[in-house]
């Protein structure tokens, strides 16, 4: 199979806010490192760790989450989706950033507060959240397509879920009344520019006219999410994309249609970040916008990342 | 079949106490199906158009048939009806094949396989075989 090209536009766009353009091309042609997060709702790291090792199989830890791990040594072409830890719910296969939200989220969650997961399906944040507030609580994990869902229902039943409950809407008009969330995840639908790595053929759909699209979208979910969150609640916004246009300015967006917004400091240790943008054409972001995280693939060996981290103020 | 009947079935047939699922609610669904969730999830799916809640906990159909994914999750702490198998007859079962095995010591009706400290999944036993009862999607050829 022959690789799209990568569109002129999309470097030439990008050129003025990544770091170091070579090595960021390099990266994108590179493989994903593999990695799984261990299901703490089924099994017993240490355990899974121990058989694991038993196999010959070599994983190696990942200084920013302790139930993340990558198949490393000489063993990275492990088919480790065939091992009975697999089978058995035990390990779940998942690209290292998509962990991040869940790692943002779990100092938020308890094990009795309502959580919504705006668009869950195939349901690899679903079942992270699920398994960090220990399986109680309540998930409402939301998709807008039902083909999508049948693989969130898959992964709900295969990990040992019992703490979520699946519907099937447009977030924009889902109904429930306002102000009922602690927190929300919104992993947004978004043109995906980050997941090259997994799927080159993100880039043979890629053009400016779809991010405009997105954008619309995005600065509508992001607000309604918002409006759904209780005062003192917090929300994590995050996409797999490069565009300012479906990051800081959707967080832009919000902050200056929501009073009640603030946008919160991200820390993660061990993992190398990058502030938020702050021009982008015409556009002039906040200094509160500067908190957002980008995660470009070169820094850490992982798909392109965004995160935002926002509160509902308690007055 | 009520709900306290298939907690004595499970407490007579598995030795499952039924203390194991006090905390949770249990919703009957179309066919015989009964959902497993947390009371939190039960309560906020009245009030949203909800189309799967929680887990699949068992059918029944005559019989109770606790789910696989259920028995994975509560099954090491069954004392009874469980038929422990070797490596290679784990291969086979979760690659999808029924199971021979001669004597068992239990008798015929649902069993939990388990293999070293792996509740895999139910089968039904008859007749000194287990018929393999996990889904085409979950099957897996182990490598290693
Ligand atoms: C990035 S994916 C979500 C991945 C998922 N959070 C996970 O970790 O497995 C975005 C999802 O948004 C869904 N989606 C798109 N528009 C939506 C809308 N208006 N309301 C709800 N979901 C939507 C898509 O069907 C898609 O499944």
């Amino acid at each position: 199979m022959s690789k799209a090209v990568i569109p002129k536009r999309f470097l030439e766009r990008y050129s003025s806010i990544v770091d170091d353009q070579k090595e960021f091309l390099e990266y994108l042609e590179k493989p994903l490192p593999k990695a799984f997060r261990v299901n703490t709702i089924k099994s017993d790291k240490k355990q899974v760790l121990e058989s694991l090792s038993e196999k010959g199989i070599v994983v190696e830890k990942v200084p920013w989450y302790e139930d993340a791990f990558v198949v490393g040594g000489g063993t990275s072409g492990h088919p480790i989706g065939n091992t009975i830890e697999h089978f058995m719910g035990y390990i779940y296969i998942q690209e290292l950033v998509s962990m991040l939200p869940g790692v943002l989220a779990s100092g938020e969650l308890t094990n009795k507060g309502l959580v919504i997961d705006v668009a869950a399906a195939p349901g690899s944040k679903t079942t992270h959240l699920a398994a960090l507030m220990g399986n109680k609580g309540c998930i409402i994990a939301n998709d807008i397509s039902y083909e999508r869902i049948k693989a969130l229902k898959f992964n709900i039943e295969k990990l040992g879920v019992l703490n979520a409950v699946v519907t099937n809407q447009d977030f924009r008009f889902f109904k429930l009344d306002n102000h009922k969330a602690d927190f929300i995840l919104l992993d947004s639908p978004c043109t995906s520019e980050g997941t090259v790595r997994k799927e080159w053929d993100v880039l043979s759909e890629w053009s400016e006219r779809r991010i405009i699209g997105m954008c619309r979208l995005q600065k509508q979910l992001i607000t309604k999410g918002f409006d759904m969150l209780k005062r003192g609640g917090s929300m994590v916004y995050s996409t797999c994309t490069f565009a300012p246009e479906e990051n800081e300015e959707v967080v832009q967006y919000l902050l200056d249609n929501r009073e009640g917004a603030k946008v919160e400091k991200i820390d993660l240790k061990g993992l190398k970040t990058c502030p938020g943008v702050e021009k982008w054409g015409k556009a002039e972001f906040s200094g509160e916008v500067k908190k957002v995280c980008r995660i470009w693939p070169h820094h850490n060996n992982t798909g392109g990342f965004f995160l935002a981290k926002v509160r509902k103020g308690v007055e | 079949m009520n709900r306290e009947q298939i907690f004595s079935y499970l407490e007579e047939r598995f030795g499952l106490d039924k203390g194991l699922f006090k905390d949770y609610e249990f919703l009957e669904g179309a066919k015989g199906r009964v959902f497993m969730a947390t009371k939190d999830v039960s309560n906020v799916s009245k009030a949203v158009k909800a189309v799967i809640v929680g887990l699949l906990f068992c059918r029944v159909n005559g019989s109770v048939k606790l789910s696989g994914n259920i028995t994975q999750l509560f099954g090491n702490n069954a004392t009874k009806s469980v038929v422990n198998i070797s490596e290679l007859e784990a291969r086979k079962f979760i690659g999808g094949e029924d199971l021979d095995v001669p004597d068992t010591g239990t008798t015929d009706g649902y069993v939990i396989v388990k293999y070293k400290n792996y509740p895999l999944g139910i089968g039904l036993l008859k007749e000194s075989a287990i018929k393999n009862m996990i889904p085409k999607a979950k099957r897996t050829n182990l490598v290693a």
